[in-house]
């Protein structure tokens, strides 16, 4: 009943349900594993639990409950997921929190509205696989 | 020993509630699509299911259904975990005769596992 072939695994964090689903749809058509969270605790309570760390996070920076920023220190706090990169999706090009993410080591910020679903998952599997992009 | 069947698509989080609910003496089983997990409720009859909602080739909502049509189906307890909060998808589950419907960004993996033992107990 369980896959054998090793895919990539992508946790999203995403409070909008519909996107969420939308991107989990197309992660996993692309052959990519995914575990979907709708809220920072809720992605904090998954890594606590996960027999496998995720190979990339796919952030949204607002969410209902932390915003990307609060969220990655709490994951600098642990030294095992200070290591999976992260990349944020945004709706906002402030320059201050593009920089204030990259200044804790994010590995990519993205605005939404310039990419399309497919491009932002092009990135996200360069990330996952160790490729700079 | 009571058998727990998880029908969830998410393999990651599947494996970490099987994980969670083997260390507290359940014995577990994954399906990782609802036509799976339905094949495997209708012959194995587990004790209690933990559902997903939106799963690749039959979504929950559908499996529930066909899990109730049964004879042995129409009493095992159901758990619903999904990430949908919207109340129509509560509804229609709840119709189907749901035991709990679990919104999981309000659940920690831990709760889930009392959660199950609640249901079991009240059998």
């Amino acid at each position: 009943m369980e896959e054998s072939v090793k895919k990539l695994k992508v946790m999203v964090v995403e409070d909008e349900e519909l996107l969420l689903q939308a991107i989990s749809k197309k992660l996993s058509v692309r052959g990519f594993e995914a575990v979907t969270c709708t809220s920072a605790k809720q992605a904090l309570d998954y890594l606590s639990n996960l027999g496998e760390l995720p190979d990339v996070i796919w952030l949204d920076y607002y969410l209902q409950d932390m915003n990307g920023l609060e969220f990655v220190k709490e994951l600098r706090k642990i030294q095992e997921w200070s290591k999976i990169p992260v990349m944020v999706v945004s709706n906002s090009a402030s320059d201050e929190k593009r920089n204030s993410m990259l200044a804790l080591g994010v590995n990519k910020y993205v605005l939404k509205a310039q990419y399309r679903l497919e491009e932002i998952i092009d990135m996200i599997s360069q990330i996952a696989s160790g490729k700079k992009v | 020993m009571n058998t727990i069947l998880i029908i969830e698509d998410e393999k990651l989080l599947a494996d970490a509630l099987k994980r969670k609910l083997e260390r507290s003496g359940f014995s577990v089983f994954i399906a990782i699509d609802g036509a799976e997990g339905l094949e495997f409720a209708l012959d194995k009859h587990p004790d209690l299911i933990l559902l997903d909602i939106v799963m690749p080739i039959m979504d929950g909502i559908t499996v529930l259904d066909r899990i109730r049509e049964d004879e042995w189906g129409a009493k095992v307890p159901v758990l619903i975990l999904s990430n949908l909060s919207d109340a129509e998808s509560i509804k229609e589950s709840k119709a189907s005769g749901i035991n709990d419907y679990l919104i999981k960004t309000d659940w920690k993996i831990s709760d889930v596992v009392k959660k199950v033992k609640e249901n079991l107990k009240n059998r």
